[in-house]
């Protein structure tokens, strides 16, 4: 079962490839829409990311292992499509899905958000 | 006269029973000194980088869209890069930090009572010095049980007054002794409290701190990228540690990019080696508070004390810190 440091660890990780990777995801952002998906996407890795920090994560059950597991496949994918020097729309998609699966992970380990 | 034969019974017996080592108990009130003083800059540094962060935000998100690849994009990035409002979940860790650092700078204060407790009478200041730092303590370990894996802790409270109350006042001397003991005993319990809640907040704070020197390193990314820093700069204590005295000079246009991958290298390089002192510290920390606690049981046992522990984790701590700092500092 997953503690919650590994839950905060797991979040951390998807914010931090979103903050370290963000001019090379912008680079590739030929239009004002993409530009604002990638700034949308570090904001919401973001502000996930401190939100996890400062609560408990203390919740267990299935689906919160479910949401820890998706998050780390979520990240997987991602890192997966910039080895694969995937197009921008595709990383786009991948990068959204791990900060909602970061996103879910944190509503679902979270005291109440269960 | 069977009134003054009854007391100076009670005076023989207690003065028998209530004995302390004055000197001891004011070299470990230093010693617990020295250890929250260090354990306070551990808490202030991290709580200034929280509170730099909107800052650190508002410029490198407007400096990373020079590498917007055409003008509707540059253009987009930078309207889309408006200062951030301050995020909830950050303000909220920083009431924590002060809460963390009131906890351990008022129970300095303590310990500093607790010092001239041990060369003078100075009862009344050491208990009113007890109950702040309780209160603070208390006030700290109720905040971080909303954190990451956090189990709640008892709150605490101190016997030094209970001591004073209960003590012969025409036995000055052994009331002393009293006083002294239950002040250390009181901050012995304040210690394993405050090492209690440190340990709460360690895993969220082991991964903030370690967050925080990605922020720092995005930032100065940033300001690279837009070649407002520069590689030269970055390099020049490198070359000037391995060979004192030397000079850099403006690099060739023509070798930039290696000389800008080069500085990438040492910032990366820097970073890692920040990124263990920041982990090291906190167990320091933990280890610290860990070793005035074991010198306080010493001390009520009459048993000699060894301060050597609480000065090695100090050094260790402080050596982290400053570790720590001389990276912040050299890329601010």
């Amino acid at each position: 079962m997953s503690t919650p440091a590994d839950r905060l660890s797991a979040i951390q990780a998807i914010y931090l490839d979103a903050l370290n990777n963000e001019s090379q995801d912008l680079a590739c952002a030929t239009t004002p829409a993409l530009v604002a998906a990638v700034q949308a996407n570090v904001a919401n890795a973001r502000s996930t990311y401190y939100a996890a920090a400062a609560a408990a994560l203390a919740n267990n059950g299935a689906d919160v292992e479910t949401a820890y597991t998706a998050a780390q496949t979520a990240l997987a994918a991602v890192k997966q499509a910039r080895t694969n020097s995937a197009q921008i729309t595709t990383l786009l998609g991948d990068l959204n899905g791990a900060t909602g699966a970061a996103s879910n992970l944190l509503k679902l380990a979270s005291q109440g958000g269960a | 006269m069977k009134t003054k034969l009854g007391a100076l019974l009670v005076a023989t017996f207690l003065s028998s029973c209530t004995t302390v080592d004055r000197n001891a108990a004011a070299t470990l009130g230093t010693a617990g000194e020295n250890a929250t003083q260090a354990l306070s800059s551990q808490a202030a540094q991290a709580s200034e980088t929280l509170g730099d962060l909107n800052q650190w935000w508002g410029i490198h998100d407007e400096l990373v869209c020079i590498n917007a690849p055409n003008a509707d994009a540059r253009v987009a990035c930078i309207k889309g890069a408006s200062a951030p409002a301050p995020d909830p979940s950050v303000t909220q860790i920083i009431d924590l930090l002060a809460k963390h650092k009131q906890a351990i700078d008022t129970l300095n204060q303590a310990y500093a009572a607790f010092v001239d407790l041990a060369h003078y009478n100075a009862g009344q200041a050491a208990t009113a010095a007890l109950n702040t730092a309780f209160a603070n303590v208390n006030s700290f370990t109720g905040a971080v049980s909303a954190l990451p894996g956090a189990t709640a802790i008892a709150p605490i409270s101190t016997t030094v007054e209970k001591a004073t109350a209960g003590a012969l006042s025409i036995i000055a001397d052994n009331e002393e002794n009293a006083q002294i003991l239950a002040a250390n005993t009181d901050l012995e319990t304040a210690n394993d409290a405050l090492y209690k809640g440190l340990q709460t907040e360690s895993t969220a704070m082991t991964s903030l701190l370690v967050t925080l020197q990605a922020e720092r390193e995005a930032l100065y990314q940033s300001g690279f990228d837009a070649e407002i820093i520069s590689p030269t700069d970055v390099l020049t204590p490198v070359f000037s540690e391995a060979y004192p005295g030397i000079h850099l000079q403006a690099a060739p246009a023509a070798n930039r990019d290696v000389i800008a991958a080069a500085a990438k290298n040492v910032i990366s390089i820097e970073n890692q080696i920040t990124n263990t002192a920041v982990s090291k510290s906190y167990t320091d920390a933990l280890a610290t508070l860990q070793a005035v606690s074991a010198q306080h049981k010493k001390l009520a046992a009459a048993q000699p004390l060894n301060l050597d522990q609480i000065e090695g984790d100090i050094s260790s701590l402080q050596t982290n810190m400053a570790q720590v700092s001389s990276a912040s500092t050299a890329k601010k």
